[in-house]
């Protein structure tokens, strides 16, 4: 555990290096970058795989698996392919969950940091803000802005971030409060730089390495609570999502279970391989697991 | 002519009547308790303020109607006789004797009277059309009932719409109280077989028998408790566990329903909801003016494999619609209509020729979808939609919304371009489908013609058929309006879906009438 | 003459005063978002009842206050509940606080039993975990960790039911009793238990995780720390010293995300709630948004809020104790 050395020793290696160095060192957040670099090629390659529609009629309904080459995962009740919903599914899933997690840690970002660094009432006002939105729970606030905005994919992606900022927020706001006080910030202040180019020059990119670990923790989350929206039949019918499979799949449960066991596997392996990336960033990132 | 696989539904059907009829053999047997899945919660336990078959599942065991329907035709619950004027303008009934509330007082005319004016003609939703002429109910003695409208009444309507319409309550429990805010609204008092025990929000409805039932030596059962249970899939667990003895109204998923059909323990069929079928159907906004071409309305009806929709979704539990009266609707019911066979080719011809070819992004034109969210099986029907569409190049965005949003951006802001969902039809043409197609309805109202519509001649023959007293002139009537409404295509109805039933075989003497989940079950037993 | 107030009085009146702004907020604002939605609790009931006429709704719509500007049926709202008068809830045809009161038993219950075996099997796990860091043990029950966190809670269920209600029978289905069968005393304990084994393994296990990896993390942390080696140093058995000086330490954080998750914990009731068909605030929250039964959603919003200031008003003092104790260490 002890990276110290590695760190000390002359000459300096890379940044970038460095960091894979200790990333590769933690071999389950190796097996995390191989399952999330498999859905990232699956997103892309979706096309090719299945140049049409993957919500069309491509096959017999309810064809099983391993039985018609044209669709080698299935069918489900509408004649839709399985395989081809799972390759545009990753497509949504990624999108869903990097544009929430952008959503969510911009908006946490401005808030902890307008927060931590001004501290006084803006402070105040915007903690109360901030334990508002902590205390109405967020999947019931999620399911009053799907209802207001409709199950459209942009407005679900939208909500979902508006339901995750707080504890980014939080975050940024403890890292401003005790960098804000540091020494280069104060000589910063003292040679008159602006207070925005303080914040997002100089202490931001200091405060962002427990951010960067903590995004794959909303990314994970942001693909479950989409999963969990379609699941009550709240989705976006209008593209493939793994949740939408499910949450149809369900119906045929006991009589063609790969319906939904495929997409749930699906859902299982991404939100895992967020999750050991996050370990393995956080393992790069704080070599001494230093917290606060 | 009709090649729809119906041979499923015919299988179960003689499968479901089989069953009874070796039930009837035995003898029955005492006590019990039967439990019923109810998929949504209902609230009001008032059949006389909530028309919904929702609320008849659980009320209607509770509370009585004076008329009652089999499969022989009307039969006398607490109105033994029932008789017109020859002007249509007096209807005459006859109320049984010896009948009490249960909380003993005697049941009379003054009760019927009382509701009739102050509920059925006041606050019944769907009864408050129909009973707007009624201006009085006349009681000559405690026992005969005489209701008296304005402008004639057709008995055949009258006596359709009985059946649902037609609970009285007690008038001692209800008079000079704010009657929406009665407590007795969710803690019903009637005649029936069962009297009301309790009622858990979010759990479960508790009626036991009732002691002094009229009919003697009935009901049979001890107990009936409806349980909520909202997700589909776990119904179909709680049933195959035993913890429930049956699911109406499609309450389980359609996949679940073929494979328990499958299973001996239990009796899966269409009997009993004769009463009770609905058709799932395409709405569109005539105020869009691609749609308001009638050609284009008539190719996406060719572009629609009912059939493949029917095996596939319906899971053969259906048959394509004609037109706004369904086979349930017996005389007022033909076949002899326009049909539009499933012909993707002839579809794309015909949409060349109105003037939409397809343009450089593969469509012709974009369709803003509403799909109801009723879900499972109306949530398919509205993806096959998607699908079917964009096989003859239309584009269409489903917009999902919850059921609030959905009728409101359907029925009262009109801002969609098609929809779909499903209606019910209520055993009178008069009281049910014409409103889909009637134009002048208020905006806002829910299931109505808000689609931009508007047709004199069809106007004139709904109003014309409404008033008709002579049965087969009636009838005819609603013949030319099916034919009228297959040639203009103001809605299409695709799909006559029957409603289904799950029964556990442990059940006797059920679904033995046409509208079995609404009557009051005095003879159902549960064997142990 | 003064009388001494003891200071945790102050504290709680202190926080008391702080929270109150906050839950104007969230009134205001929840009110205000719903308001915004498409269609009322009318269109949702009329829905319901599978139609009515024109005059029928515009009469309901009147009856409920629904004509009257929005502002004067915030005013008119927020006068009540100013009084605790949480209304009346047209879909229930009940007052809000007796639905309310019929739903939090269940919802505690489920909350309880959910959170305390997420928090003692995960921070046993997790110590476990810590104490063999890098061992075969460790792979294991990081894995199981973090498969937990990643299964959705619906997913996991709906297999829950069919192995263990359909195939083998051993657990009910759904709902929170057996009803009609008229349980008392122990029989009716272990009835509800029964009924709890399954929402509660659904909902707890994501938790679980939680607690787990933050428990290990910590307590690798803690281990590493001076006073922990001085102990170690001095002698100190691996039990003791895992109780008395790591565990203490490593408990803080845990504490601080049991406080902040309370509400985070009624959000995901909904789902298995749902599936479960249990009465509890979780579904009601679902379904008042759905019915646009604002009464019924404002009042549980309220008494979520509650109860998050309650609940974090007691970690904050465990939090002290817990601190205290380590200041002595």
């Amino acid at each position: 555990m002890t990276n110290l050395d590695a760190e000390l020793s002359p000459p300096e290696p890379p940044r970038l290096l460095v960091f894979w160095r200790r990333y590769k060192r933690n071999r389950a957040a190796l097996f995390g970058l191989a399952i999330f670099a498999i859905v990232v090629l699956m997103a892309l390659t979706a096309g090719i795989v299945d140049p049409g529609d993957p919500l069309r009629r491509a096959g017999a309904p309810l064809t099983p698996p391993f039985v018609d080459m044209a669709t080698p995962l299935g069918t489900d009740q509408l004649g839709r392919d399985v395989m081809s919903g799972i390759f545009y599914g990753a497509r949504i899933s990624l999108l869903i969950g990097v544009v929430a997690t952008l959503v969510a840690i911009a908006i946490g970002v401005v808030i902890g940091a307008l927060s931590g660094y001004f501290g006084g009432w803006v402070d105040d006002v915007l903690m109360r803000i901030t334990e508002a939105f902590q205390t109405i729970p967020n999947f019931v606030l999620l399911l009053t802005l799907v209802a207001i905005l409709g199950s459209k994919i942009e407005w679900i992606t939208l909500a979902i971030g508006i339901v995750s900022w707080t504890a980014p927020a939080r975050m940024v706001r403890a890292e401003f409060m005790s960098l804000r006080s540091r020494e280069f910030v104060d000589a910063a202040r003292n040679l008159g730089v602006s207070n925005t180019s303080i914040i997002f020059r100089e202490i931001l990119p200091n405060a962002l390495p427990p951010i960067v670990v903590y995004a794959s923790v909303i990314m994970a989350l942001s693909i479950l609570l989409e999963s969990a929206l379609a699941f009550l039949a709240l989705g976006d019918p209008n593209y493939a999502s793994w949740g939408n499979m499910i949450g149809q799949g369900r119906a045929v449960l006991r009589s063609a279970p790969y319906c939904a066991v495929i997409p749930g596997i699906a859902i299982v392996l991404t939100v895992l391989s967020f999750s050991l990336l996050g370990e393995g960033l956080n393992d790069a990132l704080n070599p001494r697991q230093k917290k606060q | 002519m009709m090649s729809y696989p119906r041979t499923l539904v015919l299988a179960l059907a003689s499968a479901s009547a089989l069953a009874s009829t070796a039930a009837l053999a035995e003898d029955p047997q005492k006590g019990g308790t039967a439990v019923i899945h109810m998929i949504s919660e209902q609230r009001i336990l008032n059949p006389a303020l909530r028309a919904s078959t929702g609320v008849y599942n659980i009320s209607g065991k509770i509370v009585e109607p004076l008329i009652d329907k089999s499969y022989d035709g009307y039969v006398p619950v607490l109105a033994t006789e029932w008789s017109s004027s020859d002007d249509g303008l007096h209807i005459t009934l006859k109320l049984r004797e010896g009948v009490n509330w249960h909380d003993g007082k005697p049941f009379t005319c003054d009760d019927v009277a009382f509701t009739a004016i102050e509920m059925w003609k006041k606050l019944l939703n769907y009864s408050s059309a129909l009973q707007a002429n009624l201006e009085s109910v006349d009681c000559p003695d405690p026992h005969t009932a005489v209701f008296n409208y304005s402008k004639p009444m057709p008995i055949d309507l009258f006596l359709a719409a009985m059946p649902d319409l037609g609970h009285p309550m007690p008038k001692h429990l209800y008079e000079g109280t704010d009657i929406l805010k009665n407590e007795h609204n969710t803690a019903p008092v009637g005649t029936g077989p069962f009297k009301f025990v309790e009622y858990e929000r979010g759990q479960y409805v508790m009626a036991e028998k009732n002691e002094d039932y009229w009919r003697k030596g009935y009901p049979y059962l001890d107990r009936i408790v409806w349980r909520f249970i909202k997700d589909k899939s776990a119904a179909a667990a709680a049933l195959e566990a035993g913890e429930v003895h049956e699911s109406g109204f499609i309450g389980v998923s359609m996949a679940d329903i073929e494979r328990l059909s499958k299973d001996d323990r239990f009796d899966v069929g269409t009997k009993g909801y004769e009463n009770n079928v609905a058709h799932s159907t395409v709405e569109f906004n005539h105020r869009n003016p691609i749609l308001a071409d009638l050609k284009v309305r008539q190719a996406i009806y060719h572009g629609l494999d009912i059939d493949y929709a029917i095996k596939t979704i319906m899971r053969g539990f259906a048959k394509p619609g004609r037109g706004p009266v369904p086979t349930a609707g017996g005389a007022n019911y033909t076949d002899d209509v326009k049909t539009y066979p499933y012909d993707p080719e002839l579809a794309k011809k015909m949409l060349d020729e109105a003037g939409y070819p397809v343009k450089d992004d593969g469509f012709r034109f974009h369709l803003r979808h509403r799909p109801a969210p009723w879900g499972e099986y109306t949530q398919l029907w509205a993806e096959y939609f998607r699908q079917a569409m964009a096989e003859i190049n239309i584009d269409v965005e489903l917009l999902t919304n919850d059921a609030p949003g959905f009728l409101n951006g359907v029925y009262r802001d009109h801002d969609f371009d098609t929809a779909n969902g499903w209606h019910q039809f209520r055993s009178d043409p008069a009281v049910s489908t014409m409103v889909w197609l009637r134009s002048g309805q208020p905006e806002g109202t829910p299931w109505t013609n808000q689609f931009g519509w508007k047709d004199e001649v069809m106007d004139k023959m709904i109003d014309d058929a409404a008033s008709e007293l002579d049965p087969e002139k009636r009838a005819e009537m609603y013949h030319e309006i099916q034919r009228r409404e297959m040639e203009e295509l103001p809605v299409i109805f695709a799909i006559e879906h029957p409603f289904i039933s799950v029964t556990s075989k442990k059940l006797h003497n059920h679904h033995n009438t046409p509208r079995w989940n609404s009557s009051s079950w005095y003879d159902l037993w549960l064997e142990q | 003459m003064k009388l001494p107030i003891p200071p945790i009085l102050i504290y709680a009146l202190r926080r008391l005063l702080q929270a109150v702004p906050v839950i104007i907020l969230i009134m205001v604002g929840t009110f205000l978002l719903l308001k915004l939605a498409p269609g009322d609790t009318v269109d949702a009931l009329v829905g319901d009842m599978g139609g009515a006429d024109a005059a029928f709704i515009e009469r309901l719509r009147v009856e409920y206050g629904l004509d009257q500007p929005v502002w004067v049926q915030l005013w008119r709202y927020m006068a009540k509940l100013a009084t605790f008068d949480f209304g009346w809830s047209f879909v229930y045809e009940q007052p809000v606080s007796t639905v309310l009161m019929d739903r939090l038993g269940t919802t505690l219950l489920l909350m309880a039993t959910s959170l305390s075996i997420a928090f003692t099997v995960g921070i046993a796990l997790g110590a476990i975990a810590a104490r063999r860091v890098y061992s075969a043990t460790d792979n294991l029950i990081s894995t199981l960790g973090l498969v937990f966190y990643a299964t959705p809670s619906f997913f996991l269920s709906l297999m829950m039911i069919y192995l263990f209600s359909v195939k083998l029978g051993w657990l009910p289905v759904g709902g929170i009793q057996t009803i009609a069968a008229f349980y008392k005393g122990w029989d009716h304990v272990v009835d509800v238990a029964l009924h709890l084994i399954m929402p509660t393994a659904a909902l707890s296990l994501i938790y679980l995780s939680f607690y787990l990896r933050l428990m290990r993390a910590s307590v690798l942390e803690v281990g590493d720390l001076d006073y922990v080696r001085t102990a170690r140093a001095k002698g100190a058995g691996e039990m003791r010293l895992m109780i008395h000086h790591i565990m203490r330490n490593a408990l803080l954080p845990v504490v601080t995300l049991l406080g902040l998750q309370f509400s985070t914990v009624l959000g995901g009731s909904v789902v298995v709630e749902t599936i479960f068909t249990l009465p509890g605030l979780g579904q009601l929250a679902y379904q008042s948004v759905v019915q646009r039964d604002m009464n019924t959603l404002m009042g549980i919003i309220f008494l979520c809020s509650i109860i998050v200031v309650v609940v974090n008003f007691l970690t904050d003092l465990l939090y002290a104790r817990l601190d205290s104790r380590i200041e002595l260490a």
